[in-house]
């Protein structure tokens, strides 16, 4: 093994740990991982900066804009609701819940299909008396399983049919994977089918319940001593000093709800939100006077038109690595947080330092119509309400551009890429979109991790590494023959892809794949293959994939949940794949 | 000329017209451009894109990242606040190191980020000096974009003119190889600036004024506008929140302060009027005047079936809305309900519940029942469409409104008489829709805003009788014309001028969309533009870069705004870097990158990445700030005119073209072409950016220079300093843009001040590149 060839190895390793232990962001760690190979001169500055301008990257960009062409105009909104229309049983609920979103998820990028699916998944239990946590594990799995129906579902297919390309064994047709991508749906969908009731747990999401809410809410009779009488709330610092929110103020006349320049007077009450040891120091220094009957319902937070909404933080959302205190959530967006919840866990303590994440949950209370200009924004998906209905008179003229995108791709009149260009055009020039609106559709940190992470397959490639790793792999299982290998490579790619993200995980093993293949002298153009369907089958932990993340909470899950559904599933698809590809692409 | 050749020429030119008369975004024109050469073959799909990972734009990402890292981390501030505290309050000497500073700034930083640093502190700096900020802003923006010429990376098309060259296999530019020219620029531009500039510069100040607030309130003539108005102790406005009293809606005035007792209240759409309760207002007096005007008619509550028939084929229906209708969960307003079926929604029932106000923007629900007015015949057909489930036809469908119709009789008196439906604001100031009018015995629908009213008229309306009478009471309201300044501005609450931030997400939006009070607790008291302030309408004026806002409200608030990305404040209260404690590893990376260059270890885009990455990499901007910092649109050009500039050399369109201007200019010698390639490159560069500029003339300088063995560094460098010389418009460059309303400045300022300093630029560049490159 040269030299350079352990450098490069050297350099994946520290690259997957960095991407598993999540210390840096993801596009952060592709940028070094490009900057190490370029300092150390692996790749040349060409080969280096090739991966922005790779047709994969490219075409990613480009569906991005044609999906945020696709939800502007409302187009997903109606599937959703027929969708609701249709779920009348369990069962009935299921088959339309999966085969709307994998349809989706087969053009739409499946982030995006998610959190259009989502809320109205809630809409349709809330309607039909059916549980959600039985509907949205499902409906991650199944936006999964469009992803590799055709080549434009996902980012991972794009980025395996230019690796494919550029090593010379040619591009994927739009609907190659079709065929196999059905087969699995269909696997997919009996297993939830005939296993879902015993694999995914009923699960009511209680708000006050599931946010442990009773542990931190509680009422605070102000005594005649406290320091706190003759300030207004702002000016008792109660939430910058020790993180905890005055909801209301009761028993002064007009006691207004999150009240900031009430003038706190003896014998007050304050209903407040804070940690047990906040609030027993505020009862011991403030002269606070703790009321032991108290009990957390429904009503206290509900009255006139104040509700309280469960949001999730949506894939594109400002709010993403934010803390509540820097985004000035009160002011911004009229909402008070009561809680907050991630990877099925309350976090209540130092709430306003938290920095959000995608998936996590929230509970809010505020007024019906703060409520309408959160279903407004970008940042969230507000759980259990009809998205809102935007103008759908656009909607088949952008339903006609992804058809034609398709078919000039299908048919081969161009490349994709120029068909995706051609698509955003067409949407630019009618003026579905702002050029604005399409940059910012435009998930920059998906670009620059493939971007980053690409020349790390050229640098295994042309240093060696990936031949000497594909070496030592068959030393192990050649001999039992091509099958074999390629259940080995499922394998890997699959647990690889549990760990880091996906398009890294197919980067990584696709010059292996491409490598042993050769050795073996079948066609590499299978094992591309094995890897694409593998690397979009994230089933088994919640950070598997980030639809995972995103039902995580909404469905009230545990980590469990996940390994319960996901284990067998994902056994099923390997074998599933393990018969099926070789048949349907001779080795 | 083949026809390769003809076909990519019509090509160019249909681009050239576009980009100048800018009917489509540059960006978007650029794009087209690449589609069709791909589809025509010029360039295969992957060479179309090499654009992206070329060394320009590669060192153009990592550069606007460096000088973001330079922003948060204050090392701009630091530079910028030390000077100043240097000089006194002289304006020649400020201008003169207000252009030093933005322009050695630039020179290391991108020059509108430059420019956005300084604004605040030369904002307060013209204040202090009594200086109207028209003195200082434009010299800002011209330094920093003087100063950008000073190095290899200090502006895009030099970074481009670099990395072409480099491109040819030629000796790359060195890092300081511009310095020189650069430099005599930038003091050509400083002299120019502090003579001739100054006399062509304007000056909107109008006297010294003793605090910013004054000053402020001066300049926007507020002073016009601002009177209080006392609620009467029967008042109905008792008790209602400002959102629920709606007087932006229906006055038009905006209530700016409260003044309860002895408490001063910053409103918000929560806070609740009070009898008693003195507001300071921001509107027209006249709109007042208006609805005391209202107050004069008489109302009578009706029922349908004491109507008069109606006559011209009008009629009234009933329907409700099932789930899938277009009107479910829309307003009519957003469905255009009026435009597509002609009608007029007089009244909602929800619930057994008649809902009468705000109809065009209330959203309706599935299940809804809806009564509204309009042509017989448009009716008719709503029957068989299955956006409706229709329930009544004919004028009975209004009994469904029981009590909630009124009757407006017009005495002869109200000086209501004579002026149409529209111009009495009568629907507006009430809230209430107007469904027909009474006259001779006879009801008429057919209701425009043109219709005139009449002695003795009685118009239908469709509202809640008590509230109308609470509305038309409103006339009680006891108006003051004049104000004390002293309420403007106080302890915990200040009036400052805010302008759009680069890339600010506001750009475009109106401040009812983005619901600007509550999001920012602060008040928009105005917009200045193009020269002028605009009051009115401000919900539903979409703003633009270059605007600046003049808004009010408490200090927390306003701080808050000051850290806001989208927004630069004019004024030095607040600002603050976030990371002082990194400057020295932003500093550090900086070096690093000269050095590397300099010392020849690195070509600059490897240099310029590897230190992007470690300022990334120590935190000092984070990935998210960084994308932010990237100026998408110029990165898109370039990538996207590359392949052009690519096709025109394949296909030897370049050659013919330098052949035949060599047939015409070649005999004046090669002083001529750079002369002409200057002249080509600065028109070009105003209407489009600088640097895509230089992409599309490179090819043809350089075969130019093969062509006639003239020095190939002397015509790029010609062309991508006179590509950098934007100054004749606001939109020339982003800089120019960004102090447009800050300084207050129409765009005839920039052609005025600008075209002599273009002028004197261009003269230098063609008079010192020889010698510096000889030809």
């Amino acid at each position: 093994m040269s030299g350079d060839a352990v450098l490069v190895l050297v350099i994946m390793l520290a690259t997957v740990v960095l991407f598993v232990t999540e210390k840096f962001p993801l596009d952060m760690v592709a940028m070094l991982c490009l900057g190490a190979l370029l300092g150390l001169g692996l790749v040349t500055p060409l080969e280096g900066l090739a991966g922005f301008s790779n047709s994969a990257t490219v075409t990613v960009a480009a569906m991005f804009v044609l999906s945020a062409g696709l939800s502007h105009t409302g187009a997903t909104d109606y599937v959703g609701r027929l969708m609701v229309r249709f779920g009348r049983n369990h069962f009935w609920a299921l088959v339309t819940v999966m085969t709307a979103v994998t349809l989706m998820s087969a053009f739409v990028n499946n982030t995006a299909a998610v959190a259009v699916f989502i809320p109205l998944v809630g809409v349709l239990a809330n309607r039909r008396r059916l549980s959600s946590s039985k509907l949205l594990i499902p409906l991650s799995y199944a936006s999964q399983f469009g992803g590799v129906c055709t080549l434009i579902g996902t980012s991972t297919n794009l980025l395996v049919n230019s690796i494919s390309e550029q090593a010379g064994y040619g591009a994927f047709s739009m609907f190659e994977f079709s065929r196999m991508g059905l087969i699995l749906f269909f696997a997919g969908m009996l297993y939830f089918l005939v296993f879902g009731k015993w694999l995914l747990p009923d699960r009511d999401v209680e708000p006050l319940t599931t946010f442990h809410l009773d542990e931190y809410v509680t009422e605070m009779r102000i005594q005649s001593d406290s320091p706190l009488v003759g300030k207004t709330v702002i000016d008792s610092h109660l939430g910058d000093e020790h993180d905890v929110t005055v909801i209301r103020v009761l028993g002064s006349g007009d006691a207004g709800w999150a009240p900031l320049r009430q003038v706190l007077e003896p014998d007050n009450v304050l209903l407040v939100r804070g940690s047990f040891d906040e609030l027993m120091l505020l009862r011991d220094t403030m002269g606070l006077e703790l009321n032991a009957d108290f009990e957390v319902r429904d009503e206290i937070f509900q009255e006139d038109d104040l509700r309280l909404v469960q949001v999730l933080i949506a894939p594109a959302s400002e709010l993403i690595g934010h803390t509540l205190k820097e985004v000035d959530f009160r002011n911004r967006y009229k909402a008070l947080v009561l809680a907050l919840l991630r990877r099925g866990e309350s976090i209540n303590d130092q709430l306003s330092s938290v920095r959000f994440g995608l998936g996590d949950e929230i509970l809010l209370q505020a007024h019906e119509e703060d409520i309408r200009a959160l279903r407004r924004s970008d940042d969230f998906i507000v759980l259990n309400e009809m998205p809102r209905r935007i103008g759908r008179r656009r909607a088949p003229l952008v339903l006609a551009v992804f058809a034609v995108v398709i078919g000039l791709a299908a048919f081969d009149v161009f490349p994709m890429l120029v068909a995706a260009l051609l698509g955003c055009l067409a949407l630019l020039l009618t003026r579905v979109l702002t050029m604005e609106e399409a940059y910012h559709a435009i998930d920059w940190q998906v670009i620059f991790v493939l971007a980053g992470i690409l020349p790390l397959g050229t640098a295994m490639q042309t240093s060696g590494a990936a031949e000497t790793i594909a070496d030592w792999a068959l030393g192990m299982v050649g001999d039992m023959g091509p099958v074999a290998v390629l259940a080995v490579l499922y394998l890997l790619t699959s647990v690889l892809t549990n760990m880091i993200s996906n398009a890294a995980a197919a980067v990584l093993l696709a010059p292996i794949a491409i490598s042993s293949a050769e050795a073996l002298g079948v066609d590499p153009r299978s094992f591309l293959l094995v890897i694409t369907f593998a690397a979009s089958a994230g089933f088994s932990t919640p950070v598997g994939y980030q639809t995972n993340m995103m039902v995580y909470n909404a469905g009230g899950y545990r980590y469990t949940d996940f390994l319960r559904a996901g284990v067998p599933l994902s056994i099923l698809f390997w074998v599933l794949s393990v018969i099926f590809i070789p048949q349907l692409w001779v080795l | 000329m083949t026809w390769q050749i003809a076909a990519l020429w019509l090509l160019l030119v249909v681009m050239a017209y576009l980009f100048l008369t800018a009917r489509l975004p540059v960006d978007l024109t650029a794009f087209l451009g690449l589609v069709v050469l791909i589809l025509a073959g010029y360039v295969g799909p992957t060479e179309a894109f090499s654009g992206f990972s070329s060394p320009a734009v590669i060192t153009m990402l990592a550069i606007f990242v460096i000088s973001a890292s330079l922003l948060y981390t204050g090392v701009a501030d630091v530079v910028a606040n030390r000077v100043y505290a240097l000089v006194g309050n002289k304006e020649i000497p400020l201008v003169v190191i207000l252009m030093l500073v933005s322009g050695i700034l630039s020179g290391f930083m991108n020059n509108i980020a430059a420019t956005a640093v300084l604004m605040p502190a030369v904002a307060g700096i013209a204040r202090r000096a009594a200086l109207s900020p028209s003195r200082l802003m434009m010299p800002l923006a011209f330094g920093s974009i003087l100063g950008g010429t000073t190095t290899m990376v200090g502006t895009p098309p030099n970074i481009v003119a670099a990395t072409i060259i480099s491109e040819r296999n030629l000796a790359p530019f060195g890092l300081f190889d511009f310095t020189p020219i650069g430099l005599v620029l930038l003091g050509v531009g400083i002299l120019f600036m502090i003579t001739v500039g100054r006399k062509l510069l304007p000056d909107r100040l109008v006297g010294p004024a003793e605090s910013e607030a004054e000053e402020l309130t001066h300049v926007y003539r507020l002073e016009e506008r601002l009177f209080t108005v006392r609620i009467p102790n029967d008042s109905t406005l008792d008790n209602l929140t400002l959102s629920e009293a709606n007087l932006s809606g229906t006055l038009g005035i905006q209530v700016v302060n409260i003044l309860r007792g002895s408490k001063r209240i910053s409103p918000t759409g929560g806070t609740r009027l009070k009898e008693g309760d003195t507001l300071l207002v921001e509107g027209r007096l006249s709109d007042l005047e208006d609805l005391i005007r209202v107050g004069r008619i008489e109302i009578r509550p009706t029922s349908a079936r004491l109507l008069p028939r109606p006559i011209g084929g009008f009629t009234a229906i009933s329907f409700e809305v099932p789930p899938s209708s277009v009107l479910a969960d829309t307003s009519p307003g957003q469905a255009r309900f009026k435009n597509h079926y002609g009608a007029v929604i007089v009244g909602v029932i929800r619930e057994g519940t008649v809902l009468q106000d705000n109809l065009a923007g209330r959203i309706i629900r599935a299940g809804d029942q809806v009564i509204a007015l309009g042509p017989r015949s448009l009716l008719h057909k709503m029957r068989s469409d299955s956006n409706f489930w229709v329930k009544r036809l004919g004028l009975a469908a209004l009994e469904d409104l029981s009590d909630n119709i009124s009757m407006l009789r017009i005495p002869p008196t109200s000086s209501l008489v004579g002026s149409s439906i529209g111009s009495s604001r009568l629907s507006e100031l009430a809230g209430v829709t107007i469904g027909g009018i009474i006259r001779d015995g006879e009801t008429r629908l057919d209701v425009g805003a043109d219709k005139v009213l009449q002695a003795g008229d009685s118009l239908l309306v469709a509202c809640d009788a008590s509230r109308l009478e609470r509305l038309v009471r409103l006339g009680n309201l006891e108006v003051h014309s004049r104000t004390g300044k002293e309420e403007l501005e106080s302890e915990d609450i200040g009036i400052v001028e805010a302008a759009l931030a680069p890339r600010s997400v506001l750009d475009g939006k109106t401040p009812s969309e983005l619901r600007f009070r509550d999001r920012y607790g602060l008040t928009l008291l105005a917009v200045w533009r193009d020269g002028g302030s605009i009051y009115k309408g401000l919900a539903d004026l979409t703003i633009r870069f270059g605007d600046a806002l003049l808004v009010r409200g408490p200090w927390e608030r306003i701080r808050l705004l000051a850290s806001d990305p989208n927004f630069v404040l004019l004024s030095p209260a607040g600002t603050r870097p976030r990371r002082p404690e990194k400057a020295p590893i932003a500093l550090g990376a900086l070096l690093l990158m000269v050095a590397m260059v300099v010392l020849g270890i690195q070509p600059i885009h490897v240099a310029a990445f590897t230190s992007a990455s470690l300022v990334l990499l120590f935190g000092t901007v984070t990935m998210e700030e960084a994308y932010r910092a990237i100026e998408w649109r110029t990165i898109f050009l370039v990538a996207a005119v590359l392949p052009v500039g690519f096709a025109m050399e394949s296909t030897g369109a370049a050659l013919l073209l330098v052949d035949r201007v060599g047939e015409w200019v070649g005999p004046l010698g090669s002083y001529a072409i750079l002369v002409a390639l200057v002249v080509l490159a600065s028109l070009l560069s105003q209407a489009l950016d600088g640097a895509p500029a230089v992409v599309l003339l490179a090819p043809v300088a350089l075969e130019t220079a093969a062509q006639l063995g003239m020095n190939p560094y002397a015509v790029m460098m010609g062309v991508s300093l006179a590509a950098s010389a934007a100054f004749m418009t606001p939109f020339s460059h982003k800089a120019n843009l960004l102090v447009m309303g800050a300084g207050g400045y129409r765009a005839s300022d920039y052609l005025r001040v600008g075209t002599p300093l273009t002028v004197v630029v261009l003269g230098i560049v063609v008079a010192l590149v020889p010698v510096f490159f000889p030809l």
